[in-house]
């Protein structure tokens, strides 16, 4: 470390070093050298040197009273923690118990949507699997999507006149995003077009331009789900942890 | 002698450990200068640093068998009462409203109970010099207050409470590089505060560089 020119001052950090004689000795006789030979470093170490001077001057405030514990109370002591660490805990802000109630309520709600929703992508491909269009069911969930976009404009043209084609066009008139599945027990078709499509049908149809997750793509219907679940499931193991102190 | 203290404390803490409170009570007595000053400079309230102190007092002892023997009992201590004091720091700046009246002693020294706490010793030859000095406490203890927390502790164990590095690196689990690296900061953002007080400081303190 004998780089210290004329031309480069020493960092606070090493004046602070320097005041404590926090260095090796080599470097508190190689900066005080440079300090000797540098006025800038010399006005900094007085600025720093009067500061410490400051905080030293200040008084010990007096106690304002004894802390001894009295004796009579029984404090229960916590068992050995992990290395030496004090089990001192932050005291946690709870939430009021009719907030944490409702939020597990609400958690549970969204684990259960969430599952449907995944049901509702996996089923058809079990009930079909199970039949004779073991093909078919594959490709009723991956090319759906690129057919979807290509029927919307006929879609739109026909929608005046519901026609009850059962092959594309049905379930548009209602203008529910989850017209798709349709397939008898699937619990996301619980909406109107229920009535109007058959049941055995390859969900081909196109929802009328859904809002913000097009909800007919099996993908990410299922996505959907999965996230909802696993925000679900979060949501009731936070608060869970929280309930038995409460209650 | 330095090796009986030793012992005696060990003992202290032995005893405590198998829950005798008057044994942790000798420790108390001993300590709550320390515990209470430090944390006297964390918050800058009497009632508030006594309250944190006391339930500093209350977890250690509830805490002491994972004390570990061989390390120093200080900084443990002082460990659990600035971690407290900085958890009520964070508290209370997230809720501004709980702290209003302590801004409102700050702003006005002469009627703090707070800073008269501060005088009870040493100056009473020249009144001047006593009012002096009690307004540059308070400067001092805001311009404390200004710091981050983690260098606002590093500093007040070294200049206030004289710590050595290594036991600072104990209090607050860091090493000794950023405990280092701590303090200066500390320091040099003091020195910028300190620099607006410039006509306060008294003379002595103005140029002390020549002899120590």
């Amino acid at each position: 470390m004998a780089n210290l020119d004329r031309d480069r001052h020493l960092t606070t950090e090493q004046l602070s070093a320097f005041l404590d004689a926090q260095l090796s000795p080599a470097e508190q006789v190689e900066y005080n050298a440079h300090i000797e030979s540098c006025q800038r470093c010399q006005g900094a170490l007085a600025s720093l040197r009067q500061t410490v001077a400051l905080l030293r001057a200040m008084p010990q405030p007096a106690v304002p009273r004894s802390f001894a514990l009295p004796a009579g109370v029984t404090y229960l002591q916590e068992p050995v923690t992990r290395q030496g660490e004090p089990a001192y805990t932050p005291a946690r802000r709870r939430l009021p118990y009719y907030m944490q109630r409702s939020l597990r309520i609400m958690s549970t709600i969204a684990a259960v949507i969430g599952f449907i929703f995944l049901l509702s992508g996996v089923l058809p491909m079990l009930i079909h699997g199970g039949g004779t269009m073991t093909t078919s069911a594959g490709s009723a969930t991956a090319p759906a999507s690129p057919n979807n976009k290509a029927m919307q404009p006929n879609e739109k043209a026909t929608n005046n006149a519901p026609t009850h084609t059962p092959n594309k066009t049905s379930p548009s008139a209602g203008s529910s995003p989850n017209g798709t599945p349709a397939r008898g027990n699937t619990p996301a078709a619980r909406t109107e077009p229920k009535k109007t499509s058959p049941n055995n049908q390859p969900p081909k149809q196109a929802p009328p331009a859904p809002p913000i997750i097009d909800l007919s793509i099996p993908l990410a219907r299922q996505a959907l789900g999965f996230a909802l679940l696993v925000i679900g499931i979060i949501g009731v193991l936070l608060t869970r942890r929280w309930s038995p102190r409460r209650m | 002698m330095a090796k009986q203290m030793r012992d005696d404390e060990e003992q202290l803490i032995a005893r405590s450990q198998r829950g005798d409170v008057n044994a942790f009570n000798e420790l108390i007595l001993h300590y709550q200068q320390t515990t209470y000053g430090v944390v006297y400079r964390m918050v800058g309230n009497a009632d508030t640093a006594a309250d944190i102190t006391q339930d500093a007092f209350i977890a250690a002892f509830r805490a002491i068998r994972s004390f570990r023997g061989g390390s120093s009992f200080r900084a443990w201590l002082l460990r659990i009462a600035s971690n407290m004091a900085c958890d009520h720091w964070r508290r209370t700046q997230r809720h501004p409203e709980e702290s209003l009246d302590v801004l409102a002693d700050e702003d006005e020294p002469h009627a703090a109970s707070d800073l008269s706490s501060l005088v009870e010793s040493g100056q009473e030859a020249n009144p001047e010099e006593y009012l002096l000095s009690q307004e540059l406490q308070g400067i001092i203890q805001r311009g404390l207050q200004a710091l981050p927390l983690d260098q606002r502790i590093a500093v007040v164990l070294c200049d206030i409470e004289g710590l050595s590095y290594e036991e600072i690196a104990l209090t607050t689990q860091s090493n000794i590089g950023t405990v280092r690296s701590r303090i200066a900061r500390g320091r040099a953002r003091l020195r910028l505060y300190l620099d607006q007080y410039r006509e306060l400081l008294p003379r002595n303190y103005r140029l002390p560089t020549n002899k120590e």
